[in-house]
């Protein structure tokens, strides 16, 4: 038996037509090695990030650990300074229970689809 | 023509040409004065003369060099004092002193960083055994409650703690997991235990506790650190348990008259990411029946992965605790569940630290005898400790009333 080793992929999309925000896309699992492959790209995107909305799609994720949400709560952070605003949207079950239970739905927004994102900012 | 000049060649190039220039000035010598022939003696005298000059640039130019060269190397080897070399020569000699220094240069760099790690290594072990020492090593004796806690970090430094502490009428018993593991995570972890022991002298209830705790951690720690906490408070008079949960992981409650866990989101969120978290938690009643058992636990347990990557999960969590509590006390559930756990997760690499403890309501004012080993809070694996847990066996025959 081969051991298992986690995978997350990145893919961010370019801003919409009026730039008012961009998406990044999170796809597997965001445990510590999956952090680690995608930090230094989401640091680097927020470092100057030029729209208001910093969204991030976690349709595709089936896992996030709670220094996976630690590190959103370090980007919120940044963003907010420069008065930006972090989303998350279409959380799966689970990810959106560990989401919920440490409280950071509480801090950041989320929506359950990023059609009632855009509804919201519209 | 570089690499000549960089030659020990050049040098005996030097030398002869020295030599020839001093042939040269003799034949002219001997020309001038119209000497035709010169004796025996004088011709010996020269080549004695000649000689001692090859003699004296071989020893000078050559041997003394590399006796010194290897004088420093055995005195390296043989782990004595060794001096650097200092030279201006650039050829092979050159060369072979300046390696010589390159090496013993950073032979004495990585000496220095093997010191370095060492000593960080051994302050650590300070650390580690600092933070073992904070965390209760024996499950306490409460009136009421039989209470086993196990704890066994991913690394020498920890995130996860507990505690039981008790103020006149109440013993506040909590879980904390701090992101990540390590320095940070220890050092996370060692604050929150000291605010904790302060706010619970200062206050009498644990919402109080959680709510200034937080205020003081917010403003010491950076916006990447967080601590979910779940907080229990024991009232030995009223024999009523509460709770204020901080962001932690569900709280599981078996409930003995049914026969199955009762899963409850503690809420809250977790200390350190609001500055005031006083509108967003509460202390909740969580009213008990005798045998219902309480499980608290940290993420490193339901996130643990077996070898094909499957998670262990809540839902296997809950259906451990359903077959053990009906059989066995606090001391039981928590071996038996650690050691379907360790089955489960088999080799794989343990990520995060794992804590668990099963709290047992015994009935009021009831004790609970347990042996000294089993109230030891590091974890084990071993399958021959099973034997310890007969089936009911610290159920009812050792409750002391």
């Amino acid at each position: 038996m081969t051991e298992y080793k986690p995978v997350l992929t990145i893919n961010i999309q370019p801003p919409d037509d009026k730039k008012v925000y961009q998406i990044v896309e999170l796809k597997g699992d965001m445990d510590k090695e999956g952090l680690i492959l995608v930090k230094s790209q989401l640091e680097e995107l927020t470092e100057n990030f030029p729209y208001k909305y910093f969204v991030f799609d976690f349709s595709g994720l089936n896992f996030i650990n709670s220094e996976s949400i630690g590190f959103l709560m370090a980007l919120h952070s940044h963003l907010i300074k420069s008065k930006k605003i972090l989303v998350v949207t279409a959380a799966k079950a689970h990810v959106k229970d560990v989401l919920s239970v440490i409280g950071i739905l509480s801090v950041i927004q989320y929506y359950d689809s990023f059609e009632a994102f855009k509804q919201q900012i519209v | 023509m570089k690499l000549f000049q960089k030659s020990l060649l050049s040098r005996v190039f030097i030398y002869f040409f020295l030599f020839g220039i001093l042939i040269t000035a003799t034949v002219f010598y001997f020309y001038s004065t119209d000497q035709k022939t010169i004796s025996l003696n004088v011709f010996l005298g020269s080549l004695v003369v000649f000689l001692l000059y090859f003699l004296l640039v071989y020893l000078y130019e050559i041997l003394r060099p590399f006796q010194i060269i290897l004088k420093e190397i055995k005195n390296l080897l043989t782990g004595r004092k060794y001096n650097r070399i200092y030279t201006k020569r650039i050829d092979e000699i050159g060369t072979i002193a300046h390696f010589f220094n390159e090496v013993t240069k950073n032979m004495e760099k990585i000496s220095t960083q093997l010191k370095e790690g060492r000593r960080m290594l051994s302050e650590l072990e300070v650390a580690a055994q600092i933070q073992k020492d904070i965390l209760p090593t024996e499950s306490p004796q409460i009136p009421g409650l039989d209470i086993i806690a196990k704890i066994r970090p991913a690394v020498e430094l920890g995130g996860d703690n507990f505690d039981f502490i008790t103020v006149k009428d109440n013993t506040y018993i909590y879980i904390g997991d701090v992101t990540g593991h390590g320095v940070p995570a220890a050092l996370v972890m060692i604050i929150v235990h000291t605010l904790i022991n302060t706010f619970v002298e200062i206050y009498d209830n644990a919402f109080n506790v959680v709510v200034q705790t937080n205020r003081r951690l917010k403003t010491r720690i950076k916006s990447t650190m967080f601590m979910t906490m779940l907080m229990l408070r024991w009232n030995h008079i009223t024999q009523k348990m509460t709770y204020v949960g901080a962001g932690h992981e569900h709280l599981l409650i078996y409930r003995a008259s049914k026969g199955q866990c009762e899963v409850r989101m503690t809420g809250g969120i977790a200390l350190g990411m609001v500055a005031d978290n006083s509108k967003i938690i509460k202390e909740v009643d969580l009213p008990l029946e005798k045998d219902d058992v309480i499980i608290l636990y940290t993420d490193g347990i339901v996130e643990a992965r077996n070898m094909a990557g499957e998670m262990f999960t809540l839902e296997r969590l809950k259906k451990a605790v359903e077959l053990y509590a009906p059989q066995y006390g606090a001391d039981g559930i928590v071996y038996h569940v650690a050691r379907d756990f360790s089955r489960y997760v088999e080799q794989h690499v343990q990520e995060d630290d794992i804590t668990l403890i099963a709290i047992r309501y015994i009935g009021p004012n009831a004790e609970i005898t347990t042996s000294a080993a089993q109230k030891l809070t590091n974890w084990a694996d071993d399958d021959e400790k099973a034997k310890l847990f007969k089936k009911n066996d610290s159920k009812t025959p050792s409750v002391e009333i």
